[in-house]
């Protein structure tokens, strides 16, 4: 059986098509694999996160007024260690 | 052997089945090209997303630890504050009601247990007659303590002895004071809940320490009744010192009168009104002494 070179070359083209249209949908699946997996993680992290900027700002505020209250506690330590003294003398 | 005509039918078909896969397959690999573009920005983007994800989770959890770091060290700040304080309360806030002599007269059926009548001499007050419950756990003990000043009136110090209230009858030891610690620190609770006239969050088992010293008063600005409450915290800080100097033991003799004359005592001495009234209109020293 003899093929013209126009019917080998029309097979060679499809025969590459094919191919690489396996190679394709095959990188597609390990693709959606990957990002599912990606999704997963992500969803993860965005519910350890959520509300970022707010729990940020309010922690903050909570250690500066944990700050000032240890400062008050300071001072009036001072103050008291300082009457004492008086006291004693 | 087919003829012509068939023969270039079946040609024909050929190629347009050629064509036909040609196009499909280019439309395939170029839908499939399209996609994995999509896919591989999608997850791209989701790989960005976790990096800054994990940074602020990073970020949130070293500010937490900071959290409860300056939490832990404010705690450490207050406790010692309160060890402050408490010397404080020791060596000079209780210096009134410590270290002084007061005159217990006129307890009518001697120190039987029961209900009493106990005239007690203030410098500030004079003489006040108080109502008080006498209950001893440990009766034969007490006869003994008491039996020199039966039917008498008797001085009385009340001193601190490392960390030990202790009751002080002239010409003999000091006897350390056994008082039903918490019946005691109840009752001062409850006056001060009647004081404030609102519940208090104060409980016996609540540390000292976490409590803002006169914070009620201050709050509802009765400037009056500070100084209550300031010998209620005194009293009670006292008898915290002495839960955490006494503690071991359980608690033995609990001289009630005693606790309860030291306790009016003290709000006398730090001018209290003895003809105060609650609400209800019954007297204090009646309700806290019944």
């Amino acid at each position: 059986m003899k093929f013209s070179v126009k019917t080998l070359l029309a097979f060679t083209l499809l025969a590459a098509l094919t191919v690489n249209g396996c190679n394709t949908f095959f990188q597609l699946t390990a693709l959606q694999i990957e990002n599912s997996k990606l999704q997963s993680r992500l969803s993860n992290y965005r519910s350890h996160t959520v509300n970022f900027e707010e729990r940020k700002l309010l922690y903050e505020r909570a250690i500066e007024a944990t700050a000032v209250r240890m400062r008050d506690l300071n001072s009036v330590g001072k103050e008291q260690a300082g009457r004492s003294g008086e006291n004693h003398e | 052997m087919s003829d012509p005509p068939a023969k270039s039918r079946r040609r024909k078909l050929t190629k347009y089945l050629f064509c036909i896969s040609a196009v499909a397959l280019v439309f395939f690999n170029a839908y499939a090209a399209i996609c994995k573009r999509q896919m591989s920005q999608s997850i791209e983007s989701a790989s960005a997303e976790i990096h800054s994800r994990r940074e602020q989770s990073k970020e949130l959890g070293a500010i937490q630890k900071r959290f409860f770091e300056s939490i832990d060290q404010f705690r450490e700040v207050e406790a010692m504050m309160h060890q402050i304080h408490l010397n404080l309360q020791d060596k000079d806030q209780l210096r009134p009601i410590l270290d002084h002599e007061f005159v217990v007269t006129n307890i009518d059926g001697g120190f039987e247990s029961g209900k009493r009548t106990v005239n007690v001499t203030t410098p500030k007050y004079g003489s006040h007659q108080l109502r008080i419950q006498i209950k001893y756990k440990h009766e034969q003990l007490l006869d003994k303590q008491f039996d020199l000043v039966s039917g008498q009136g008797y001085r009385v110090k009340f001193i601190l002895q490392n960390n030990n209230l202790q009751l002080l009858f002239p010409g003999r030891e000091p006897t350390d004071i056994e008082v039903d610690n918490f019946e005691f620190a109840n009752r001062i609770t409850g006056l001060r809940r009647a004081l404030t006239g609102r519940p208090t969050f104060v409980s016996i088992n609540q540390p000292r320490w976490r409590l803002s010293p006169h914070s009620d008063a201050a709050e509802y600005g009765e400037l009056a009744r500070f100084s209550y409450m300031s010998t209620l915290y005194e009293l009670e800080d006292h008898i915290i010192v002495r839960i955490s100097a006494k503690s071991d033991g359980p608690p033995t003799a609990a001289v009630d009168d005693t606790a309860t004359v030291f306790y009016l005592t003290g709000l006398l001495e730090s001018g209290f009104e003895p003809k105060y009234r609650y609400e209800n209109g019954r007297y204090f020293f009646e309700e806290e002494t019944k």
